[in-house]
This record gives structure tokens, C-alpha cells and sequence, in this order.
């Protein structure tokens, strides 16, 4: 090739490369990323954009200018590098005191908290010099769709005292829960195992991601997948499939795991069973299970790529989710849930401050189903899953996770031998219990309260016939009936007496056995049909 | 739940006895009296007022109580005579409550009863108008329905009956007739209103007899 031509191809190639840079990566005008301590005031006021929030700080990237006003308001910051174009920002989780394997390499670093280090460089291929084990969060500087922290509207936080009296609905949840398949789980396991590399860019990671939508597929959900670039070379692809919501489809449940792996020799065996096979086993038999089900909200069942680069694939799809006004109720992503190691068997629900409640419900809904102990965990500085770039997005989410230090973690040994199935198994049903249990009952009425009973006999001279009289406060919700049921024994099984939900408040029940005692509970129905739970129960002469 | 004391069974079966023994210690001559000849066979008809000796029957059947009889009688002597008799009752009335919470709650309640009755009575002063004694024993088919509930009970049940009153000679065949009777038919157990329903009570009746033989 002649020297000009070279030239102009050289051009073309470094022209098209700039081109494809995230336009994320760095900020559009001059600014500094700053290290603030937690908590901070209203930092968005001043022109700083929160990029992440930690344990102890928070990384705040704001324009020069605001800069003085900051310190004019008194925010204590610590100026950590200033963003410019071709340089990428990423958190980095290192339990290491050198992350780096050669200093020499042109990456630089700053620690900002226990084992949290800030990372920047402009060289593609620095993961070359970093010690394994480690993990990357790709930092969005400039995000013009993340919010401030403090401007995300709160989510739905029920009460979750009412999970305390749900009979009805736990029952239904343990109907699920006990559909879990853990022969199906081992076999989804080894056949992610066996593309030997789910490494994001390479064409097992594709193939695996086929594989995750051909399965969606013949489960019979509507799935597609998403493709995206990542670091301006890569490409991958997420996987996404929906169970429309029956009632609001528009608000959904997400459950996500990311299906690609890494280890220390990605590009040729990465097998990642626990990491994260195990999480994307249990995305396909929560498809398995809930596809067949209906939900007041959708349910969607996300398989993510690149992960393990920086979170992109979930960052892709968050941030498309923030832009097209996705409500999203909650995240529950899965990551790692198939080594519990050696101490007891513990699954970390771990969330951000703004998602609390979610951790809460879930470990609500689904601590009476299985036996091992759901950890709340809130820290908003564990940022090293999916969850992170749905937190980023402001909604809530959280990560389900073995509490253990899995010694094959990045490894090539990380494979389905070394996992331990029955807990992979109780792990997925408590996931799958919290996911039914948020897009089920947010909607259904209120269980009635204010339940009395009174009963009297009529009696002739040789017989003599039980009545007992109920009533009950109104729902405050409008166009909601009322079914009555009846049991012999308390909490025993209870027979509707109501062919039709009652409008009134009151009810009758006649020609019973004066021998008998009898015990009555209530439930609200609204207009979709919709019950809920049991009333407290009530003896038929409690009120005598 | 309130029971009803009854009357010691030894009492009335006294009364039978003697009532029943009646009839061979007397005589025509003893009694000195009238020689018209009278049929040896009759019929009759009564009606008249019952009082249930039960509390419990009375609360649920409350209002006035009004039997019909049929009678066949014979004749074996001027101073004896051997009737069957069939007596109905049908009345209605209402349920009543236990520990009441709402008050109005009221069943309809029918009841129907059917006796068959063989006794005898004598006549120790025979005359125009004549006393006598008698008694027998009776055998009761009852029934008692809810009107408003998919409920009833029915039972059959055997008794006894003493009585007391007079007859008036109206021609050669007719006698008017006056009655009291005391009856007992235990008919078991019952509601929580009575432990044990005896459907026996006093009956005041008015009838007439005609001699047929």
C-alpha cells in the first residue's frame, strides 16, 4: 500500500475509533471528579452530578466553575482527576494492597475507601495489568439521565408488617417455590460450563447468549436480544424476556443476572459456574416457573453481558429503561448463589439506603419458604454487580448473593463440581418467592378488618339450629366486595360460603349445628376479581 | 336451658289401676237406677282445649290448643264401657331463642300429632247424668316442621291417659259428653329447651256419642 494511502486508512481508522467512544465517558464541558465525604448536602444544587455513592464518600463529578461554589457552601472535596476525552473512569474492588501487577503500566489509581480504588486510564487492554481476583464498575461521569441523589422519587414501600397475616399468600408463593427444579438448574449450569468462555467479545459469550434466548423462547415468553457496544471495540448482547402483567403491565419486576464469565485466562476457559451460571440458571426457571402464572405487573427476566468489564450490558439497558420512562418497581439481581463455603448458609439481599425496603420485603416474603438465613446487607459502596447500574438509574434493586469468599472465583476451576446445588436451590426459591410476591399482591385489596361475630340458637322442642350474624368495617378502597368463609376448627380449612362477592357488610349464616363451634374469616375482592388475604378469624360467639 | 319437671309416673299408674278395677266391684243394683235400655255399641265425636303440661311446648306452641276426637265404643255393661279413639292436633307456632342477639329471628314451626287411643271408663251411678272414671293408654304419631329451614322431626310414642267427667243422656241413643283428661307421653330427648319432651298435658273436652247397636 502506497504511504498515502496508508496514511488516509490510518485517519479513517483513528477518525471512526473517536467516533465510537462512549459519549458517557467523559463530560462535555471541563470538570473535576471530586471525592466528597458522606453525607453530603444537596450537591446537585450546585452543579455536581453524584456518579457514585459509597460507604463512606461520594464520587461527585462537577464542572470546574462549580467548583468555588462548592467550597463557598462549605462541601469538603478532595479533587481526584479531571475527566478528559479517552479516558475511562471505573471503580475497582481489590482486596489487594497493589492492584496493579506492574506500575509501570499507563493506568492510574486512587484509593478512595476499604478496598475501593478509582481507576482511569485511556489503554484499552489495561485489565492485563490488573491482580486478579478484581472487579470493575465503568463510571458514566456525565450521565445527563442519571439522577441526583436525593431527586429519585421514593418507591413503593409497603408495609410489610401485612406479610406477617398472609396465609393465602404465602401458600401460593410455597406452591411456587416448590417447583423448583434443581435437576434443571445442574443442567442449565453445565451447559453455560460447557461454551468454556462466556467471556464478553467472544463468540462462546454470543453462542451462550443464543442459547439463554432460544430457551426464553420455548418457555413460550416474548423475548429478544439487545445488542451493545462496550469500550468502543466490543460488542455483546443482552437477553430480555417479559411476562406481561395482567392488571399494569407498565410497572415491572425485574430479575437479572449476568451470563457472561471471566477468570485468569478468559479468552480460553472461563467457565464461571458460580459466576455467574448459577444466577443465569436461575433467571431461566424463574421464567420456567412465573411464564406459566399471572402477575398484576410484568415481570421481566433479564440476562446481562459484560459484567464482568464494568456492569455495561446492565448500564446499556438501565440507562435505555431511565430514557424511556421504564417504571420499574424493583431489581432483584442474582450473582454468585451456588457457593455457600463452609459457614452457614447465608444469602446477602444487599441494597442501597433507597432500596431498603426491598430488601426488607424480599427477605419478607421469602425467609418463612427456605431454610437458609437471608442477610439484609446496606451498603451502598457494593457496587460490583448489575444492581449497581439500576441503582445509578435511581430505582431500586438489590443483590442476591452468597455470603463467602468462593476460592474458585475468576478461576478456571470455577466449575459445577465445586457448587453446592440444594443451596442454589433454596436461593432461587427465595428469589422467586420475593419476585412472584412483588408483581402479585402491590394491587390486590386490603384483607378487611373489624370482623365481629355473634350467634344465637332457635330451637324447637326437638331440634335446634345455629345462626351466626358477622359484620365488618367497609374497605376504604371503592368497588370492593366481600367473600366469607367458614372452618370447623381454627385456621383449619375454610369453605367459602359467598357464590358472589357481597357488596354489604354483613352476613348471615344460617342452619349450622348448635353442637358446633365454627370460625370465620373474611377476604375483600375488588372489581378485577382480586382477593386478599384473610381477615383475622373470628369464633362464631366471640362477640356474644 | 330449662326442663321441665314431670309428675311421678307412680301416681297416674295408681289411678289406672284403680279405675281399671272399678268396673268389677260394681252392680246394676247397687247403683239403683234408671232400666232404659241403651245400645250397645256407639260412636262419638269431642273437641276442646289442651294445656301442655311441657313449658317448653307451651312457649313454642303458644296459643290455645284445640284437639279433635273420634270415638267407637262399646258397651259391655250398664256401668262400663271399652272406647278406641283417634285425636288429632295440628297447630303452629315459632321458635324460641338461646342466648338472643337479635331477637327477631323467628322460624315457623307446624306441628302435627295423631293419637290412637284404647281406654275404658265406668260408670258408678248410672242416671240421666252420669259420672265416670277412666283411663287407657294411648300411642302418639308427631311431627314437628320447620317451616323456613330444611329441618323436621318426627317420632311415634306410647302413653297412658286418665280422665274424668260426666255424660248427659239427650234421647234413647244420644249422650252429650264432658271431659278432663290428664295425659303422659314421654317422647324423649329434645332440643336445649327440655332434656326429655313429654307431649302429655290436661285436656277439657265437650263431645256427643250416638249408640249405634
Amino acid at each position: 500500500m502506497p504511504v498515502r494511502k496508508r496514511i488516509v486508512f490510518y485517519l479513517l481508522v483513528f477518525l471512526l475509533s473517536t467516533a465510537f467512544l462512549p459519549v458517557a465517558a467523559a463530560p462535555a464541558e471541563p470538570s473535576a471528579l471530586v471525592k466528597i465525604a458522606s453525607p453530603a448536602p444537596a450537591v446537585s444544587r450546585l452543579g455536581g452530578v453524584v456518579v457514585q455513592e459509597l460507604h463512606s464518600c461520594l464520587l461527585v463529578c462537577a464542572p470546574l466553575p462549580a467548583l468555588p461554589r462548592l467550597r463557598a457552601a462549605g462541601v469538603d472535596f478532595a479533587v481526584l482527576a479531571y475527566p478528559r476525552e479517552g479516558v475511562h473512569f471505573f471503580l475497582l474492588r481489590s482486596p489487594l494492597v497493589l492492584p496493579l501487577l506492574s506500575q509501570g503500566a499507563d493506568i492510574e489509581c486512587r484509593l478512595l475507601e476499604d478496598r475501593i480504588w478509582l481507576l482511569w486510564t485511556a489503554d484499552p487492554g489495561f485489565r492485563r495489568y490488573l491482580a486478579q481476583p478484581f472487579r470493575l464498575k465503568a463510571l458514566a461521569l456525565s450521565g445527563p439521565l442519571a439522577p441526583a441523589a436525593g431527586e429519585i422519587p421514593p418507591a413503593p414501600a409497603p408495609e410489610y408488617e401485612e406479610y406477617r397475616s398472609r396465609p393465602r399468600a404465602a401458600r401460593a408463593l410455597a406452591k411456587l417455590t416448590a417447583q423448583v427444579s434443581q435437576e434443571r438448574l445442574r443442567s442449565d449450569i453445565l451447559t453455560l460450563q460447557n461454551f468454556k468462555t462466556r467471556y464478553a467479545s467472544t463468540a462462546q459469550c454470543e453462542a451462550a447468549g443464543d442459547f439463554i434466548l432460544r430457551r426464553f423462547r420455548q418457555i413460550g415468553l416474548d423475548a429478544e436480544s439487545d445488542p451493545f457496544s462496550f469500550e468502543s471495540y466490543y460488542q455483546s448482547k443482552n437477553i430480555v424476556a417479559v411476562i406481561p402483567g395482567e392488571i399494569a403491565p407498565e410497572r415491572m419486576v425485574l430479575a437479572c443476572a449476568h451470563y457472561d464469565s471471566t477468570s485468569n485466562n478468559p479468552l480460553v476457559s472461563a467457565p464461571g459456574a458460580d459466576d455467574n451460571a448459577s444466577g443465569t440458571a436461575a433467571i431461566l426457571e424463574l421464567a420456567r416457573i412465573l411464564a406459566k402464572e399471572k402477575f398484576d405487573f410484568s415481570i421481566g427476566l433479564l440476562c446481562v453481558s459484560a459484567e464482568e468489564w464494568g456492569l455495561y450490558g446492565s448500564a446499556h439497558y438501565a440507562r435505555q429503561a431511565r430514557r424511556d420512562g421504564a417504571e420499574i418497581i424493583a431489581v432483584v439481581n442474582l450473582d454468585m448463589i451456588a457457593y455457600p463455603g463452609d459457614r452457614q448458609r447465608v444469602l446477602d439481599v444487599i441494597g442501597n439506603r433507597k432500596s431498603e425496603w426491598l430488601a426488607d420485603r424480599f427477605i419478607a416474603a421469602a425467609q418463612p419458604l427456605v431454610g437458609l438465613r437471608l442477610a439484609k446487607v446496606i451498603d451502598p459502596s457494593l457496587t460490583w454487580s448489575d444492581h449497581s447500574s439500576f441503582w445509578d438509574q435511581g430505582y431500586a434493586a438489590l443483590c442476591g448473593i452468597e455470603d463467602s469468599d468462593n476460592p474458585y472465583y475468576h478461576r478456571s476451576s470455577d466449575t459445577l463440581a465445586t457448587l453446592d446445588l440444594p443451596f442454589a436451590v433454596e436461593a432461587v426459591q427465595a428469589s422467586l418467592a420475593a419476585v412472584a410476591d412483588l408483581a402479585r399482591p402491590l394491587n390486590t385489596p386490603a384483607a378487611p378488618t373489624g370482623l365481629q361475630a355473634r350467634s344465637q340458637i332457635s330451637m324447637s322442642l326437638f331440634s335446634s339450629l345455629k345462626t351466626v350474624y358477622l359484620n365488618w368495617q367497609a374497605n376504604r378502597e371503592q368497588g370492593i366486595g366481600y367473600h366469607v368463609y367458614r372452618a370447623d376448627q381454627s385456621h383449619g380449612p375454610a369453605l367459602r360460603l359467598t357464590a358472589q362477592p357481597l357488596a354489604q357488610t354483613s352476613f348471615k349464616d344460617s342452619f349450622l349445628s348448635p353442637a358446633q363451634e365454627y370460625f370465620y374469616v373474611l377476604t375483600a375482592v375488588d372489581e378485577q376479581g382480586r382477593e386478599s388475604n384473610y381477615s383475622q378469624e373470628v369464633r362464631d360467639d366471640e362477640n356474644n | 336451658m330449662k326442663t321441665i319437671d314431670m309428675m311421678s309416673p307412680k301416681a297416674p299408674a295408681f289411678f289406672a289401676a284403680v279405675l281399671l278395677l272399678l268396673p268389677f266391684f260394681s252392680s246394676p243394683a247397687l247403683a239403683g237406677m234408671e232400666k232404659v235400655p241403651q245400645p250397645r255399641f256407639f260412636i262419638g265425636a269431642a273437641a276442646g282445649y289442651f294445656y301442655p303440661r311441657q313449658d317448653a311446648f307451651r312457649k313454642i306452641y303458644g296459643k290455645p290448643l284445640w284437639p279433635v276426637e273420634l270415638q267407637l265404643g262399646w258397651n259391655p255393661s250398664r256401668k262400663m264401657s271399652v272406647f278406641g279413639a283417634v285425636r288429632y292436633l295440628e297447630t303452629s307456632g315459632s321458635t324460641v331463642l338461646l342466648a338472643a342477639q337479635r331477637p327477631e329471628e323467628k322460624y315457623a314451626l307446624r306441628w302435627r300429632q295423631a293419637t290412637l287411643r284404647l281406654g275404658m271408663n265406668f260408670w258408678p251411678l248410672p242416671s240421666r247424668f252420669a259420672p265416670f272414671l277412666g283411663a287407657g293408654v294411648s300411642y302418639s304419631f308427631y311431627r314437628e316442621q320447620w317451616l323456613d329451614a330444611p329441618l323436621a322431626s318426627e317420632g311415634r310414642q306410647a302413653g297412658f291417659f286418665v280422665q274424668t267427667g260426666g255424660r248427659y243422656r239427650l234421647g234413647r241413643r244420644f249422650h252429650a259428653l264432658v271431659q278432663i283428661e290428664y295425659s303422659a307421653i314421654s317422647a324423649g330427648g329434645g332440643s336445649g329447651l327440655s332434656r326429655s319432651v313429654n307431649l302429655g298435658g290436661l285436656n277439657l273436652s265437650l263431645g256427643l256419642t250416638a249408640g249405634i247397636f
